[in-house]
């Protein structure tokens, strides 16, 4: 199948380094700490972070100095074309702990010793990337929460199809059975798919690091405008 | 979805009123600027001695924030206000909770934060040592689900709180209702109790982002105990809230769930509100909050002064207004 037209234009019209457009918006769960909702193109995840709270199950913790992570991925029945079974499939415990060890990484958990952090992530539409837009609907959700971090974890995905790097695949390309990665900054290459030689990793990657340096613009853009508001509403 | 974001139903006018409001409280607002969020750089200089606070990180020499909020600084110290986050507690602070477990010694309380504990507390008038029967007797003191107010008293090395309830003023409350806020639209300040004794109601502004409203009790010496004033508070203590006052009560929690729905600063709106202080400070931010505060129940009044002198009766007038279209729309649960 033609994946890239020879005008050099994809299957939804975008050029081979464009990204799907990106709405992020914060404090949608009410009762969470922290909450975001994050979009790209038809991919919609939406985070909630509880914590630091006290750890509700003792055996879970294995280190007293510093504060344990916790995160829960689930897909909704609509999420797909067709309507998907609720299980915890391999698929789903392998995400969430990718995702738990990204936000690990990036959380200062030193700071917050006896104490849990819990990140649910629910994925709403899922169009390729969901990967990607769950570590950053997370990072969203705990700067919403104040918890300090050491950097803004992002993550987009990019992959090799028709002798093209592509960034930002959706769910067709993703499928093709091309190579692809995911890059997450606090860097991270978590998962591979094919076969990819090292050359056009290379491409591939820098493609990819370039658009989570875009996401984290953007997020950033969200953030500040949100404490922004906070601030002066508080009137201090 | 829950949406946290709360709309009131403004007209035309008022909704441009409100928002040109919004906007000089944008553009008096100086300390905003000093917002960063998560990895922007904080401007130090490095030639001075430097004291790095809470939300700061420093990598190759640059020092970057780790949260967003607002860059403080206090003669060396540099630190980062976070704006929404868990309740970090402090020593003194005043505290409402609610009692999660009774357990050995201690209640447990529930304060939105970490683990906190509050003693079996020492009987000061009788110096004695607590035996086995106080302990069997705890459930006649607190049980579960009672609302607490105290003070953070200790930590723990685990990371525990303790707290106590050494002054009269704190204790158990009753008759009244529990909301909860983000914990810093509460400021620390000298008073956390205020009265509005026009409509008869306590209000605790705990510093975790609980507040409590609830009807107005009378704070008594226990050292002092008249014989015939205690036989007729017992008799006073067992009578029903009056009908008057427990609307009041909706009617200010009303209010504050507005304000806290727009994120405004409580503290400021309620010692405006009880009669106690006089509007000297920044009379635009006052106007801007009583404004707020009028506006979003369809009350046109502007006049700082007649607010002034309203403004007790007129924030019932305005929560009873408020109260009819919102009240289940936002009820706490």
């Amino acid at each position: 199948m033609e994946y890239v037209s020879p005008e050099g234009l994809r299957l939804d019209g975008r050029r081979f380094n464009e990204m799907r457009q990106i709405v992020a918006e914060i404090g949608v769960v009410s009762k969470a700490d922290g909450s975001a909702v994050f979009e790209m193109g038809n991919t919609k995840v939406i985070a909630a972070v509880y914590g630091p709270r006290e750890i509700q199950n003792k055996s879970q913790q294995l280190k007293h100095d510093r504060a344990l992570v916790l995160c829960e991925y689930s897909m909704a029945q609509f999420s797909t074309g067709d309507r998907r079974r609720q299980k915890q499939d391999r698929r789903t415990t392998e995400l969430s702990l990718v995702i738990r060890q990204t936000m690990e990484a990036c959380i200062l958990t030193e700071l917050m010793p006896h104490s849990q952090i819990d990140i649910f992530l629910q994925v709403l539409q899922a169009d390729g990337g969901t990967r990607s837009a769950c570590i950053n609907a997370a990072t969203l959700a705990l700067a919403d929460a104040g918890i300090p971090m050491r950097d803004l974890a992002v993550s987009c995905s990019a992959g090799y199809l028709n002798s093209t790097p592509l960034l930002d695949l959706n769910y067709v390309e993703d499928s093709a059975g091309g190579a692809d990665v995911t890059v997450g900054i606090l860097p991270k290459t978590d998962k591979m798919d094919a076969k990819l030689p090292m050359e056009t990793f290379e491409t591939v990657f820098a493609l990819a690091s370039e658009g989570c340096k875009a996401i984290a613009e953007r997020i950033r853009e969200v953030l500040e405008e949100n404490t922004k508001q906070l601030e002066y509403r508080r009137a201090a | 979805m829950v949406m946290r974001k709360l709309e009131l139903p403004l007209n035309q006018t008022q909704k441009v009123r409100f928002e040109r409001a919004m906007e000089q409280l944008q553009s008096l607002s100086s300390t905003a600027q000093n917002s960063v969020s998560v990895t922007d750089s904080i401007a130090v200089n490095h030639e001075d001695a430097l004291l790095k606070g809470h939300g700061t990180y420093e990598v190759e020499g640059e020092l970057l924030s780790t949260v967003c909020g607002v860059v403080e600084r206090v003669d060396k110290l540099v630190y980062v206000r976070t704006l929404r986050a868990r309740y970090k507690p402090e020593v003194n602070d005043i505290v409402v909770g609610r009692v999660i477990e009774v357990a050995q010694k201690r209640w447990r309380v529930d304060i939105h934060s970490t683990l906190a504990y509050m003693d079996l507390p020492h009987d000061d008038a009788v110096q004695k040592r607590k035996t086995s029967e106080d302990e069997l007797n705890m459930r006649n003191i607190f049980v579960e689900d009672d609302v607490v107010c105290a003070e953070v008293h200790d930590f723990q090395r685990d990371g525990s709180l303790v707290l106590q309830d050494k002054s009269q003023k704190y204790g158990k409350l009753e008759k009244g209702q529990l909301l909860k806020v983000d914990p810093y639209l509460v400021k620390r300040s000298y008073n956390h109790f205020h009265c509005i004794e026009s409509l008869g109601i306590d209000l605790i502004l705990g510093r975790n982002g609980f507040i409590w409203v609830g009807e107005h009790f009378e704070v008594r010496d226990p050292m002092i105990v008249d014989d015939e004033n205690s036989t007729e508070n017992t008799g006073k203590e067992q009578s029903h809230t009056p009908l008057e006052t427990r609307r009041s009560i909706i009617r200010i929690g009303n209010a504050i769930r507005v304000l806290s729905a727009y994120k405004t600063c409580l503290d400021q709106s309620f010692t405006l509100l009880s009669q106690r202080t006089k509007l000297k400070e920044d009379v635009y931010r006052t106007k801007v909050l009583v404004m707020l505060c009028i506006r979003s129940c369809r009350l046109a009044c502007f006049d700082l002064t007649s607010i002034c002198l309203l403004v007790s009766k007129q924030i019932a007038e305005l929560s009873r207004v408020f109260w009819r279209t919102y009240f289940f729309h936002i009820s706490d649960k």
